[in-house]
């Protein structure tokens, strides 16, 4: 029988309340007064300019639907012939078992999309901004290539996390007046790597025993540095235990504005219970933030089928969710991801082959895309390459 | 220190500060939306009063009592308006309510089997904190902060309402 959680979280987007019902509250609150002033609808360029900052939203919400069903309903694959090849033990995850870890895995991770949404040498575009960016540009239909653009933010961590080998983490004297620091490398399919600085002061919070329960808590303030590109960052590592239960709340953030309220968060969700149905898992949840807003939420998770790895990505963004499972694989002698999911309830499918500076997408009905691919160790990958073919 | 960010913006909202709705919204929107679902089961309703709630939550915030539990503030609203739509449909429809309610909805807004097996069968205390920290996404610390009770009584409700649904589940399929 299925697992109750999973069916629970396939389902969910069929119970979730709507986007529209926090527009049709603000309205009704008066809290978008200029969108209704313009219901009357005389026009004119400063109304025009007002309405704006209430639909760039809800554009960018219909858009990112529009996006990603454009993308990838077409994709109903008969793909065969695939191999997972991706050994139990290459769980990441697994490897998260401290603070430190978890703050290398939180600057590798955020780091990776942060570097993959914006470009590197540009200081502090983050993922929110490029996603709206490409919204508000998209006045009617977005272009393919934007569509493949959102996509292709997740492709880095995607790869980093069905990599083989460990995220690897070396301490090193602390910079920028903090007093710690890391180098997390994360690394790709290509068997190289992306390679990030986390330079941080750590923060001892609180510790106490309270007969069987035990708490600790440490934070972290700092600075994450992705090429050329620097962001603050703040965490917290939290874990308590009682008898067999176990819970931690551990998060990392990266400030992508001066106000703090744009940022790219990761928070570890783990639940360990005991009992006859004794079970562990863990995801980690990215939530992308725009002035205080949630865009975006993307949960990924490991999976375990027919004794292979394969990552769950869930993808949340005003009513739409979208699950992508990705495996790695090979094909003639080509590195590349099989990705299988559903979007609103459509089954999609679509390969991904892992070349030097791009990504090329295979659709099913034969279309084909090149895209940039985030690589650290270019600097100036040439993205005039970029195409697209709806043969 | 989330529930002190959220009290915050409950102010910052009364002084008139608007921008403060979003963070209001999304840190307490599906509290009380499952408070809702869990007696009317279906989402187009669902949807309709929680909107409901909101306006009138928060048109008359100054009856919050700062520092107490705006979560659960709401929720009773919440409650109290799925009830009141209950009992107006109870009025105008002479039916077996109590075993069809979700029907009332239109067809595209029935919910899927599991989420109103989970309202048939499971208690509203364990039907929420089930949709809360499986659906929701919040931690069960978060919950435990919302609904006012222990960690450990979140674990356990949780792990109760899972149990429930899977034998009833398992029973269904061998039936």
């Amino acid at each position: 029988m299925k697992n109750i959680k999973k069916m629970l979280k396939e389902q969910a987007c069929g119970v979730l309340p709507d986007g529209h019902v926090k527009e049709n509250i603000k309205r009704e609150l008066g809290l978008a007064e200029t969108e209704r002033s313009l219901a009357p609808a005389h026009g004119g360029e400063i109304a025009a300019k007002d309405r704006r900052k209430w639909l760039i939203p809800l554009i960018a919400g219909a858009l990112a639907a529009a996006l990603l069903l454009g993308i990838l309903l077409p994709l109903f694959l008969r793909k065969s012939g695939s191999v997972p090849n991706l050994p139990l033990d290459n769980n990441k995850f697994a490897e998260i078992t401290d603070a430190d870890s978890f703050y290398a895995y939180g600057a590798a991770s955020v780091g990776a999309l942060l570097a993959a949404s914006g470009t590197a040498s540009e200081q502090a575009l983050p993922a929110a901004k490029a996603l709206s960016v490409n919204m508000s540009n998209a006045n009617a239909a977005p272009s393919d290539d934007a569509r493949i653009d959102v996509l292709n933010r997740y492709m880095s961590l995607v790869e980093g996390l069905l990599s083989e080998g460990a995220i690897d983490a070396e301490n090193v004297t602390g910079a920028y007046g903090y007093e710690f620091g890391m180098t997390v490398t994360l690394g790709n399919l290509l068997g190289g790597g992306a390679v990030y600085s986390l330079y941080y002061d750590k923060i001892y919070r609180s510790g106490k025993q309270e007969g069987e329960e035990r708490e600790e808590s440490y934070a972290i303030r700092g600075l994450l540095v992705t090429g050329d590109a620097q962001y603050p960052v703040e965490g917290n590592y939290e874990t308590e235990t009682e008898w067999d239960e176990a819970e931690s709340e551990l998060y990392f953030k990266a400030f992508t504005d001066d106000t703090n309220l744009s940022y790219i968060e990761v928070e570890q969700e783990y639940e360990s219970e005991g009992g006859d149905e004794a079970e562990t898992e863990r995801e980690y949840v990215y939530s992308v933030y725009e002035r205080g807003a949630l865009i975006e939420r993307t949960i990924a998770e490991y999976e375990q089928e027919d004794g292979s790895l394969e990552l769950l990505l869930t993808i949340e963004r005003e009513g739409l969710r979208e699950t992508l499972q990705f495996r790695s694989g090979r094909e003639s002698g080509e590195s590349v991801l099989y990705a299988d999911g559903t979007i609103d309830g459509e089954r999609v499918r679509f390969t991904v082959y892992i070349r030097e500076g791009l990504y090329h997408y295979v659709f099913d009905d034969g279309s084909y895309s090149d895209h940039d691919r985030y690589d650290d160790d270019d600097n100036d990958d040439d993205d005039d390459d970029d195409r697209f073919d709806d043969d | 220190m989330k529930n002190d960010t959220l009290e915050r913006k409950i102010q910052a909202l009364q002084r008139g500060d608007g921008t403060a709705f979003d963070y209001i919204y999304e840190h307490t929107h599906k509290s009380a939306y499952f408070a809702i679902l869990y007696i009317v089961r279906d989402k187009m309703y669902a949807e309709d009063l929680l909107q409901e709630t909101f306006v009138k939550a928060l048109r008359s915030l100054s009856q919050y009592a700062a520092g107490t539990n705006f979560t659960a503030w709401l929720c009773t609203i919440a409650r109290s308006l799925a009830l009141n739509h209950i009992k107006k449909y109870r009025r105008e429809v002479v039916t077996d309510f109590d075993a069809d309610a979700y029907k009332f909805g239109t067809g595209e807004a029935e919910i899927p089997y599991l989420f109103d097996l989970a309202a048939r069968i499971l208690p509203e205390d364990e039907y929420e904190i089930l949709m809360l920290c499986q659906i929701a996404g919040y931690k069960r610390r978060e919950v435990a902060e919302m609904l006012g009770i222990p960690i450990g009584t979140v674990t356990w409700k949780n792990n109760e309402a899972l149990k429930k649904l899977k034998r009833e589940i398992k029973k269904e399929d061998g039936a």
